[in-house]
Order: structure tokens, then sequence, then C-alpha cells
């Protein structure tokens, strides 16, 4: 861990203890809909641009206003991209945007409270838009690898589509006998718990050895 | 168990006093008590029980053997890989698929046991997480009543769900009473009825033994492998009474309030028959007196037990007369395992004795 990394770390825990459980917090309402790979794909996109628009603006409109006014002004401005997002959803993939339905519009609470751990007020307008991005890669890939699983363990394929790349896998013996639990909320909750203490468990071996 | 040295001193968190009774012992006195209430199940079910039991075992342990050697914490002699082993295949129907024994041994071991930190660290008990894992992902094959293949009578042999006669005792509204569950759970034998007979003419004018009921006894009923035989079972719990291997107050208070439950809700007519039913069917007598029980995730103080106890009865009986899945013994123990950490704190003793022994001083 670098010095400037562990500042990182201290500035969010200042604001937010255990974000580690803020991030699980905020990702769950996606988790609930990401069942296959496509959808999470679908989530990310959403996501990472809305993370990275409102990091810029708010870095651009947020000079010198208050720590209680940066919050009311980044909610606002989560809240309109997303609308925006979700228009752009119905005018271009209006078959997906039914599939996610209320959810992507949920997606904005998970970009609010991304977003508070992504931005600390102190940060220069560059840095806070590459920790935007950073984050938003971040949430993207760990929602897509948990659809990823989840899917395969609780329908027997695995499906990666935006617009026309990408293409769906059939798993051969999963197919027949899927584990519906896994495409369930409590499913994800469960692959997401397991990841978590997998990745956990692999950086306390690292540490110690 | 981690010992620190300081000063030559070893430091050890509780608990301190050895009755000369080794985790290993138990766990292998636990499995043999589970034996005959086992081959009675592979003797009513035949060889796909035998199939079920010896792949759960053989999952659970291989699934120990990997993780011990990986960690370098060989551990497969303490017999609680095979005892999680067997009780999942206990919980089965006789007639799941090769996989389901396998998922559920592997989850049990693998990520309710190991992934929090080996025997003694888990927070639910194994098997029944594995149960319950393999019940959400493929309800259609685990909800299933298998029926025996021995003496039964073809009356209305058709499995049913414990949920809808467990409803039809519980409001009267459906108007069925034990007799008419009975009749179609398990079907009455000829033998329950040749015995019967006689033990009603014996007993005179205090009335007739309900229908059904020497079956579900012995054991001659729809259900899992390892749940069908309530004598076989409470044999074997007898024996773990006698050698004070399993506290009495979890499976009594837990017989209990699903009894008064069932008193309570059964409506008039139902009556004690619906309770008889609700106590020897399904899987209570097993979880009640093998999964209930495990040290591991039961209270410390006998009052906490009751308490879990307590708790346990009443979440079973809300499941089954409420629920949509058709049993709810395992949904009630696994969650008052979680609660377990709280019903320790409520129910710690040093508080009391303080408090105690400040009343002296201060006399």
């Amino acid at each position: 861990v670098s010095p400037q990394e562990r500042e990182g770390e201290a500035a969010v825990g200042r604001g937010i203890r255990l974000p580690v459980f803020v991030l699980l917090l905020a990702v769950s309402p996606a988790l609930a809909v990401a069942t296959t790979g496509t959808k999470a794909l679908a989530l990310a996109a959403v996501i990472l641009p809305v993370l990275m628009l409102a990091s810029a603006l708010q870095s651009l409109l947020g000079q010198g206003v208050s720590s209680g006014t940066r919050l009311v002004l980044h909610i606002l401005l989560v809240g309109i991209l997303v609308t925006a997002a979700d228009f752009i959803f119905q005018a271009l993939a209006p078959v997906l945007r039914r599939e996610l339905g209320i959810y992507l519009q949920l997606t904005a609470a998970s970009c609010v409270l991304l977003g508070q751990v992504s931005d600390p007020p102190e940060r220069s307008a560059a840095r806070s838009l590459a920790e935007a991005c950073g984050l938003g890669l971040g949430a993207g890939l760990g929602l897509t690898a948990v659809a990823c699983v989840r899917e395969a363990l609780g329908a027997g394929t695995i499906t990666l589509r935006l617009g026309t790349l990408g293409g769906s896998l059939r798993l051969p013996w999963l197919a027949e006998h899927p584990a519906t639990v896994a495409v369930q909320a409590s499913g994800a909750l469960l692959v997401v718990g397991l990841l978590m203490g997998l990745a956990r468990w692999a950086g306390m071996k690292r540490s110690t050895s | 168990m981690k010992k620190m040295a300081r000063g030559g001193v070893e430091i050890a968190s509780s608990p301190h006093i050895h009755r000369g009774v080794t985790t290993a012992k138990i766990m292998w006195s636990v499995t043999l008590c589970l034996l005959p209430a086992s081959a009675w199940g592979v003797f009513v079910f035949g060889l796909p029980a035998l199939r079920v039991l010896l792949t759960a075992i053989a999952a659970s342990v291989l699934t120990e053997l990997a993780i011990s050697s990986l960690l370098k914490r060989l551990s497969i002699a303490d017999g609680s890989a095979a005892l999680t082993g067997l009780l999942v295949g206990l919980t089965m129907p006789p007639s799941a698929p090769v996989y389901v024994p396998v998922v559920a041994s592997v989850f049990a071991v693998g990520v309710a046991k190991w992934a929090f930190g080996g025997l003694g660290a888990n927070w639910v008990n194994p098997a029944l997480a594995g149960r319950l894992l393999v019940l959400f992902a493929w309800p259609e094959l685990l909800s299933r009543w298998d029926t025996p293949r021995l003496w039964v009578s073809g009356v209305g042999a058709s499995p049913a769900p414990l949920a809808s006669l467990a409803r039809q005792a519980s409001g009267g509204v459906g108007g069925g009473s034990f007799t008419a569950m009975a009749a179609r759970i398990p079907p009455g034998s000829a033998l329950d009825r040749i015995v019967g007979t006689a033990l009603d003419r014996l007993l005179g004018s205090h009335g007739a033994l309900p229908e059904g009921l020497l079956d579900l006894l012995v054991g001659n009923r729809a259900g899992a492998i390892g749940e069908l035989s309530a004598i076989l079972l409470l044999a074997g719990a007898a024996y773990l009474f006698a050698r004070r291997m399993i506290a009495w107050e979890i499976p009594v208070s837990m017989l209990g309030t699903v009894a008064l439950l069932a008193w309570i809700f059964g409506g008039r007519r139902a009556g004690l028959p619906a309770v008889a039913f609700q106590l020897l069917g399904g899987g209570l007598m097993l979880g009640a007196f093998f999964m209930a029980t495990d040290p591991v995730t039961s209270p410390l103080s006998p009052f906490g037990m009751v308490i879990f106890g307590i708790g346990c009865g009443a979440l079973t009986y809300l499941v089954r007369s409420l629920g949509v899945y058709p049993e709810g013994v395992a949904f009630g123990i696994v969650l008052m395992n979680m609660l377990v950490p709280a019903i320790n704190r409520l129910t710690h003793r040093r508080g009391r004795d303080r408090r105690a022994r400040v009343r002296e001083v201060r006399r």
C-alpha cells in the first residue's frame, strides 16, 4: 500500500466507516437484477459514465461550495445523469430497459453512495475523475463477475452482449440442472459474500507470507 | 486451541475444565446413535437411500480432507465431517439425484464450516446449511416426500407435502383431522390396523388410538431417509442423554413449543392427534435431538438453551403452518443458530454472579 493510497483510505474512513460494506450496500440494488452478464454490463454502462460525468461536473460547479451543499449538488447531478441514461436506454435498447425495470433508475442510489466514497472534497479535479473512473470500472467488473457466476450456476449459460458484440455460452451440465438459488437475490448475496471472503483470504495470505 | 505463553503461564480461552470427553468421542457417539435410524431408512427405501447416504458422507469427508490438508490442519479423525455428511444424507429424500447430496455436503463442509474457520467456528449447523442450499437450488427435488416401499396399503399413497396437511390440522379450516391425514400420510398400514385394534381392545373404554399413530412412531411413512422412525431416533437420543453428550433443555423446549402451538392452533376437533402428527411427522425428531443440540451452534447456559429451543420450535411451527416450503425444522434451527451470540450475551452468567456478589458485599 503506497502512502497516497493509505491517505485516501484514511480520508474515506473519516467520512464513512467500513467502506467495504458501503460499497456492498451501493451495489446491492444492482445485484438484485444482475442475473445475466448482459444485464450487469448494461448497469456497468450506466454506472461508469454517470460517476465520471458527475465527478467532472462536480469539479466544475462545486468550487467553493460548503460540504452540505456539495452532497445536495452531487445527488442532483447523479439524478439528472441517471434520468438521461434511462432516456437513452429507452430510445436505443427498449427491451433491455424493460428487463432492468426500476433497477436502472435505482443505480442512482448506487452512484450517490459510490460517489461519496470516491469523492473527498479536497481532491483535485483530475484526481477525483480518475478515482471515479476506477471506482466505476471496479463496480462494473465486480457486478459482471458476480452476474456471470450467478448466471452460470442458476441458468447454465453465460451471456455477455452489448449491442451486436459478444455472445452467449451454454454450459453442458448446468443448463439441465440449474440451481435456481443463484439467480435469486439471496444467491447474489451468497456469491458476493464468498467472493469477498476469498479476496480477503487471499489478501491475508499475501500479508502473512 | 490457540495458546499463548506469557511468562511461563499458559493463557487460553475458556473452557478450562475438561470432562475427559473429546470432540471425536462425541462426534462418533452421535454418529453411532444415528445408525439405527439410518439403517431403518435404508431398509424402508432400499438401495437408493443407501446411495444417497454414502454419497453425502463421501463428499463431506473428501471435502474435509481436501481443505484440511490444504490448510495443514488435518482433522479427519475428529469424525465431524463424517457426521455432517451423514446428517446431510439423512435429510434428503431417497430419490434425490446424486449431485444433490454432493453439493449439499460440499457446501456444508466447505462453506458453512471451513469458510468460517473450521470446526467450532461455524455459525450455523453445517448439515442444515447444506440442506437449505440445495432446497433453494432445486426445490422441486427436495420438497418431495417419498413413500416407503414396504407395508404400504394402496389407499392414496401419493406423497403429499406437510404444508397442506399441517394447515388442515392447524387452522381446522380444511376440516382435516389427524385421521384424515393419517389416511394419506402414512396410508395406515395393515400392521398399524392390527396392532392398533389390539391396543384399543386392551385400553378398553379409555378411547381409541388415532389411526396411523403407530406407523408414525415406527416410521412406516413418507419422508426423508433419516426422519422416519421416531422410536429409533429417540433410542439414539436416549443414549446421548445418558452419556450427557447432548443437553436436554433444547429438544425438550423445542418439542414442547411445537406441541403447545399445535395444541393451541390445532382447532377443537384436531386436538391431540394434531399434536402427535406435528411432533412425529416431518423432520422434527431428527432436528430437535441431533441438529439443534450441536454444541457449537447452540447457547452456553441452560436458560439460553431454553430460549433457543422455544425459538426453534416456534419458527418451525410458523414455517410449517404458513410457509411456502413443506418443512420448517431446518429454517427454525438455522435462524435460531444465527441468534445464538445474542442469546449468549443476554443470558451471560457473569453479570448475574457479579450482581449477587455485590449484594453479598453490601450485606
